[in-house]
């Protein structure tokens, strides 16, 4: 009776034991490589992080934007900051002007480089009455004083409170080469004479034209 | 193996006996408490009738109200009056319901209804983006509040953080 109580004695490791082990290390080491390959192809978060593969350029001044989706295109002249602290933008009398803020990067170059126009002024479209309209994909174009032009793709629309300006999201450093189109949206309060969201458009630098 | 029937049998009983005496004498005591919540007659809680008539018939309202009748108070001086209007001024604007005037016994007794306390308004939710709001372009809640405070901003390739969003558009053109 006592003899069928006794535990069997232990196996040492078969040949099956072991080939299981070596498909296990072999799916684990197969699964680490496509995530390394992910990681490499994705394009990262928004704002682009690096993905495109398109080196900043150096420091040069803009001359001209373009939206084609849009049918926009202007000049551009160089607008700072007021006295308040708030953007200077062109003048309402010019509504189809655009302005580069000069305390960004120039377009091309590392960093989130700014660019401004109106939605409408003195009765008339702006520049960026459309801008809204836009969709991730849209390309835009900026020519710079150095002939080249840099290319950039719409990551995101945003329309957003003045209230609750995203200011770390448009002005914050970037890993890599971007572009904001900024103007006004939403409602118009005619007792402040204002708009009460702006639209931004998120662009990153995916080609470069040379001259 | 039978002794051992029988001596469980016999304790059984026994329990079962014990719990009918328990019953037994619970039971008895039952009827001590009295349908309205009186304690019986070893005394306890207090019956609340007898209280109430002890304290109606020691001070009855009648002779209260005869001493200091109304009547008396607004014939005087209006002080009544004095004390509605003063608290009518006090009500909001905003109120919708107005104070009504019926006729009393001096003629002039005011029946005051307290309005509402005015909803506080902070914007037109849903239009003009207070509040939690869908925003479809990052596709993710966003909020905006009227004490909103805007977030210090560490930038460095921007040379100077403009305060605020842009003022780009007059309305002329819609």
């Amino acid at each position: 009776m006592s003899e069928t109580t006794e535990t069997p004695p232990t196996r040492g490791p078969s040949k099956t034991d072991s080939i299981t082990g070596k498909i296990g290390i072999g799916i684990v080491v197969l699964l680490a490589l496509i995530a390394l390959v992910a990681v490499g192809t994705s394009g990262g978060s928004r704002g682009g992080s690096g993905g495109s593969g398109v080196e900043t350029l150096s420091a040069s001044k803009p001359t001209s934007v373009s939206v084609p989706s849009i049918g926009a295109e202007s000049s551009l002249i160089e607008t700072g900051l007021k006295a308040d602290g708030s953007l200077e933008v062109p003048s309402l009398q010019t509504p189809m002007q655009a302005s580069w803020y000069d305390q960004s990067p120039t377009p091309g170059s590392l960093g989130p480089s700014v660019i401004l126009g109106h939605v409408n002024g003195s009765g008339k479209p702006g520049i960026f009455y459309k801008l809204a309209d836009t969709k991730a994909g849209d390309q835009i174009l900026v020519k710079r004083e150095d002939g080249q032009t840099a290319v950039f793709t719409v990551s995101n629309v945003d329309t957003v409170p003045k209230a609750a300006f995203p200011s770390e999201m448009v002005y914050g450093d970037t890993p890599d080469a971007q572009l904001r189109l900024v103007t006004c949206g939403g409602i118009f309060d005619p007792a402040a004479r204002s708009y009460e969201a702006n639209v931004i458009v998120y662009a990153n630098l995916t080609d470069v034209r040379p001259a | 193996m039978k002794t051992r029937k029988t001596r469980a049998g016999t304790l059984g009983r026994l329990l079962v006996l014990m719990l009918g005496v328990l019953l037994a004498s619970l039971m008895a005591t039952a009827p001590a408490f009295a349908q309205d919540g009186t304690a019986g007659d070893d005394g306890g809680i207090p019956v609340v009738d007898d209280l109430l008539d002890g304290i109606t018939t020691d001070t009855p309202l009648e002779d209260a109200t005869t001493d200091t009748p109304l009547e008396d108070a607004t014939a005087d001086g209006g002080l009544i009056d004095t004390v509605v209007d003063a608290v009518t001024d006090l009500i909001p604007d905003g109120g919708t319901d107005s104070p009504t005037t019926p006729t009393g016994p001096s003629g002039n007794n005011t029946v005051i209804q307290y309005s509402p306390y005015p909803v506080p308004v902070f914007g037109d939710y849903g239009k003009r983006y207070y509040g939690k709001y869908w925003d479809h372009g990052c596709g993710c809640d966003r909020y905006a509040a009227p004490t909103y405070v805007p977030q210090v901003v560490n930038a460095t390739q921007v040379s100077s953080v403009p305060k605020g969003g842009v003022d780009t558009g007059d309305g002329s053109f819609q």
